[in-house]
């Protein structure tokens, strides 16, 4: 465990990605392409907190694989 | 007169209709006034003087009785050319004299009856001789032509009614033209969707001047193309583009488009305008082009504008001008009967009603414009040039001359001036916009410049400006497309249905769009609806609405699953998130009004999504909840987050401990040991540094990270390690070797060049030293005793203090000390003073050692400085940060203790230098 998830009050994340499937297997059918090098860390069994600045290779190699994925919230805060 | 704006004329007291008769019969001879007098009332000038007569004269002419009584006895003609000057106001000889010719009239009949009615008051001459002369009225003379001529009020209200009598009325054509090319505003509407569909998604560049830019005119251009045939013809093209630049100016005047950062975008009352009904839609674009910034005259390819060396543009007609023959022209045709009319005909019924409707005859110069007329005076000579002067039109000539005079005459070319501006205004712009359908009399190919030759209004046209109830096509409703099972979408109407035309394009690809359109429905396009909002059962409804039934099951089934895929997987992209400490925590959290509303929705147990907008209100509610709180931007990339305390070994401490700095670490380097309120180790091996290159991470980028994040930076050594592990280096070669110095009396490049001594040696590091390899040295041996040379053992090796770099020997120099010195403890104690006179005027490279000197040894300095527009130079003391080539000059970072603040200097401006006293 990280510092930051040893800490015992609230954790707020600005600016991260998330990828979230329909259901375990299809993250686990995911993962197992480009998208599973950039898994920053797991928050369940359908999602997944990957590389920020790896966005654009990620969504790349999923639409390349065959999924279309839907795409929210871009827009830094 | 100038333009036609009959409706703008007011009428005149008859206090003032009456002093204006006066002021223009007292311009007459007094002869002239009895000769008027006596041919509206004979007897009437028997003794009296000449203002008597005017007197006389101005009461028969206001007479309300008398006028018409007057106007009785004349010819038709003659009432019509009173209308012709009744209906602008006033106008010229000129004018009357091109109005009055027919068939039955030639010019010189036409001055006849003008002269008749000049002389029995009827029809008024302005203005009397500049030289205090009295005006003649005799019309035979050259200038006559130029006179400007006005009617009576009383006489022009006794002619409202009987103006136009002696002229036939227009008839329609008995036989329609051999070819119709039809207007259709249903393709107007379609070509103005596909405008504005592109101007929405990709926008029109405009140059500098406003223009379109070219480029993107021609990518317009192809999209209006859809479904259609390229145009095969330069004279096609060039048509097309006329048109295209017609319909953005009808946008721009409609108010459908707008300008954004210098590019042109569909406006959003777009929207409304594709959804509005057809006759509401052709008003509005009718209405825009009646003020149409669009010139149809300079269209006419007949015509060549030439450049006009006199103020204005010569006779070209200016926009209000255009404005006013477009309205003129539309009054006439609603006026003509209905059918196929002669466009022919309709110009020579303006040319006979309304004969400036476009270009003035006489030009009417402003007074205080300089000319030989206006300061001469008609009458004289200058005056007859100029009237002679005026039969031409000026600013434009013939383009094709045929054996022709290049210039145009205004008492001859009617047809090839106006009457062809009325030919391009039904064939052009009154087509575009699907008011009228227009024919040619010989069907087949068209030479460039073929106008039209009939024209009829279309039921629009009756419809918009005739006010005729005209049965028109339902435009929405019933069966408005067939999906197909092979996915393909048919709309069949689809310039009937622009609004589900735009809702298609949303979700579906156009394959063509013409009459019918061809969409497709595919995973793309579906995907691109649903991103942009649309739901399946949305997309589903819209098609099932619109085609009155269900859809084939293959493609319903399709739909669901192509919206089920993109469901699938969803990645959010710069998100907030929120993690409880555990699942009950988040609970309360969610449940609470204040924090709930920031909250989207909860993700996992112990995860909620943040609406990012109020991430702050978040952070702010659980701080007044007395929740303590780790916030984390990874939009920030927080430097100096590590130690490096060996090349193999990475400390992180907890307050610095993220998953996402774990996550970069872990791509080289392996976790060692990390417990609970401990710091982390993470150990860098070979393996690890193999791993990270497998994975595409050169070594260095990883250089580059730990640079970067380690507090300390990196030294040499942790560089050269890491390199060394990552296989960085090529091997290091190595041999067993003699060195072989030779005294300053020799050199390596002597004996090099002695034959039987060349291959004896194995490399030469300087003049003086060499390397000789060791089986060879034997022979070396050999051959330099047999030269009488002596051969000792050992080196005089240079002592390490005096490799000195050169910034270092210029800190020696000049009494600075070197951060080695400071180490070994052999600083100068005594550093100089700094006294302007003691700086040392330094310049190039040896200023530049200095400083590097100083920065090394991070020793002040005091500075004579003067910028290039100071007056005076000034003494700084500055602590040396950072050395900088900026734009090809050295600039020094640093912190001035005489501003107190950190400064830049520029080392061209350092006058002096010298060590700072401690």
């Amino acid at each position: 465990m990280t510092g930051v998830e040893q800490f015992q009050g609230a954790r707020l994340f600005r600016n991260l990605s998330l990828i979230e499937c329909a259901d375990a297997a299809t993250l686990a059918e995911v993962l197992a392409g480009l998208a599973g090098r950039h898994v920053v860390r797991r928050l369940s069994d359908t999602v997944v907190v990957v590389d920020h600045t790896q966005v654009e290779p990620i969504l790349k190699a999923l639409r390349k694989a065959g999924y279309t994925p839907r795409v929210s919230g871009e827009g830094r805060q | 007169m100038s333009g036609y704006f009959p409706d703008l004329l007011l009428p005149l007291t008859p206090a003032q209709e009456q002093e204006k008769l006066r002021a223009t019969l007292d311009g007459y001879a007094a002869v002239d006034i009895g000769v008027m007098l006596e041919a509206l009332s004979p007897g009437a000038t028997a003794n009296r003087r000449k203002s008597e007569r005017i007197g006389v004269l101005v009461r028969l002419l206001t007479d309300p009785a008398a006028t018409p009584r007057a106007l009785g006895t004349l010819s038709p003609l003659a009432r019509r050319l009173l209308g012709v000057v009744g209906r602008g106001g006033s106008t010229t000889i000129a004018a009357l004299l091109l109005a009055g010719q027919d068939r039955h009239h030639d010019e010189e009949a036409v001055r006849r009856v003008l002269q008749d009615l000049v002389s029995r008051a009827l029809l008024l001459v302005e203005g009397a001789g500049s030289t205090g002369t009295k005006v003649s009225l005799d019309l035979s003379q050259p200038t006559a032509v130029l006179l400007r001529v006005w009617v009576p009020q009383g006489v022009q209200e006794a002619l409202a009614v009987v103006a136009d009598e002696d002229l036939p009325p227009l008839v329609a054509l008995p036989e329609p033209p051999s070819e119709i090319e039809a207007g259709s505003f249903a393709m107007l509407r379609r070509d103005l969707y596909l405008t504005l569909r592109f101007l929405k998604s990709t926008g029109l560049r405009l140059t500098r001047v406003g223009e379109p830019h070219r480029a993107d005119l021609r990518k317009l251009l192809a999209a209006l193309q859809t479904g259609g045939t390229p145009p095969r013809r330069d004279s096609d093209a060039a048509v097309i583009e006329g048109r295209l630049g017609f319909l953005l100016r009808l946008l721009d005047a409609a108010e459908l488009t707008t300008v954004i950062d210098n590019q042109l975008r569909a406006d959003d009352a777009m929207e409304s305008f594709l959804n509005g009904s057809e006759p509401e839609a052709a008003q509005l674009l009718y209405d825009a082009w009646l003020d149409l910034d669009w010139s149809e005259f300079r269209r006419l390819s007949q015509l060549t504008i030439e450049p006009w060396s006199y103020s204005g543009a010569g006779d070209v007609p200016d926009r209000q001008r255009n404005a006013d023959a477009r309205l003129a022209i539309v009054e006439l045709l609603t006026a003509a009967p209905e059918g196929w009319m002669s466009i022919e005909a309709l110009s020579d019924r303006l040319r006979q009603t309304v004969p400036e409707f476009l270009i003035d005859r006489v030009p009417e110069y402003p007074p205080s414009y300089y000319s030989y007329y206006n300061y001469y005076g008609q009458d004289s000579y200058y005056g007859t040039r100029q009237a002679l002067e005026q039969v031409y039109y000026r600013g434009f000539a013939r383009s094709d001359l045929r054996n022709r005079d290049r210039r145009l005459r205004k008492d001859q070319d009617w047809a090839e001036v106006e009457g062809a501006f009325v030919a391009q205004v039904l064939g052009e712009s009154l087509r575009w916009l699907g008011l009228v359908d227009i024919g040619y009399e010989r069907a087949g190919k068209r030479a460039d410049g073929d106008l039209p030759q009939a024209v009829r209004l279309t039921d629009l046209g009756l419809r918009l400006l005739c006010a005729r109830d005209v049965v028109a096509e339902p435009v929405i409703g019933g069966v408005a497309l067939v999906v197909q099972p092979n996915f393909e979408v048919l709309v069949i109407d689809a310039l009937g249905h622009l609004d589900l035309i735009a809702r298609l394009d949303a979700f579906a690809d156009a394959k063509s769009l013409d009459r019918a359109a061809i969409y497709t429905l595919n995973r793309a396009s579906i995907v691109r609806g649903l991103a942009a909002g649309w739901t399946e059962e949305r997309i589903v409804g819209t098609l099932e609405s619109a085609s009155s039934g269900t859809l084939p099951q293959n493609v319903r089934h399709t739909l669901a699953d192509w919206a089920r895929e993109y469901e699938r997987v969803h990645l959010h992209r710069d998100v907030t998130i929120i993690e409880a400490p555990d699942a009950a925590t988040l609970d309360r959290w969610l449940a609470d009004p204040a924090l709930g509303k920031g909250l989207s929705r909860r993700l996992t147990p112990t995860v909620a999504l943040v609406i990012s907008e109020v991430a702050n209100t978040v952070a702010t509610v659980l701080d007044q909840r007395g929740v303590e709180l780790w916030a984390i931007n990874y939009a920030l990339d927080p430097p100096q987050v590590l130690d490096l305390v060996r090349p193999d070994t990475i400390v992180v401490n907890p307050e610095d401990d993220d998953p996402y700095l774990r996550y970069r670490l872990a791509a080289f380097a392996d976790v060692q040991a990390a417990e609970e309120g401990r710091s982390a180790t993470f150990a860098i091996s070979p393996a690890s540094l193999a791993r990270a290159q497998a994975q595409g991470q050169t070594i260095d980028e990883v250089l580059a990270f730990l640079g970067y994040k380690a507090r300390a930076g990196l030294s040499p050594d942790d560089v050269l390690t890491l390199r060394g592990w990552s296989g960085f280096y090529q091997p290091f070669q190595f041999a067993r070797v003699r060195v072989v110095e030779l005294p300053p009396t020799a050199n390596w490049g002597d004996l090099s060049r002695v034959k039987a001594l060349r291959p004896l040696i194995l490399r030469i590091l300087t003049t003086n030293l060499a390397l000789v390899a060791e089986e060879r040295w034997p022979q070396l041996e050999a051959a330099l005793v047999a030269r009488g040379i002596t051969l000792n053992e050992g080196l005089d090796i240079q002592p390490q203090t005096e490799k000195r770099s050169a910034a270092q020997r210029a800190a020696v120099d000049l009494g600075l000390s070197t951060a080695r010195d400071l180490v070994n403890g052999t600083a100068p104690t005594a550093p100089r003073a700094a006294q302007r006179e003691e700086l040392q005027r330094l310049t190039g490279r040896k200023l530049v050692d200095f400083i590097i000197a100083a920065l090394e040894a991070d020793q002040a300095m005091v500075i004579e400085y003067q910028k290039p527009n100071e007056r005076r130079a000034t003494i700084r003391t500055v602590e040396p940060h950072e050395l900088e080539v900026r734009g090809g000059a050295y600039h020094l970072h640093g912190f001035c203790r005489n501003r107190q603040g950190d400064r830049i200097f520029r080392l061209d401006n350092i006058l002096g230098i010298a060590v700072a006293p401690e």
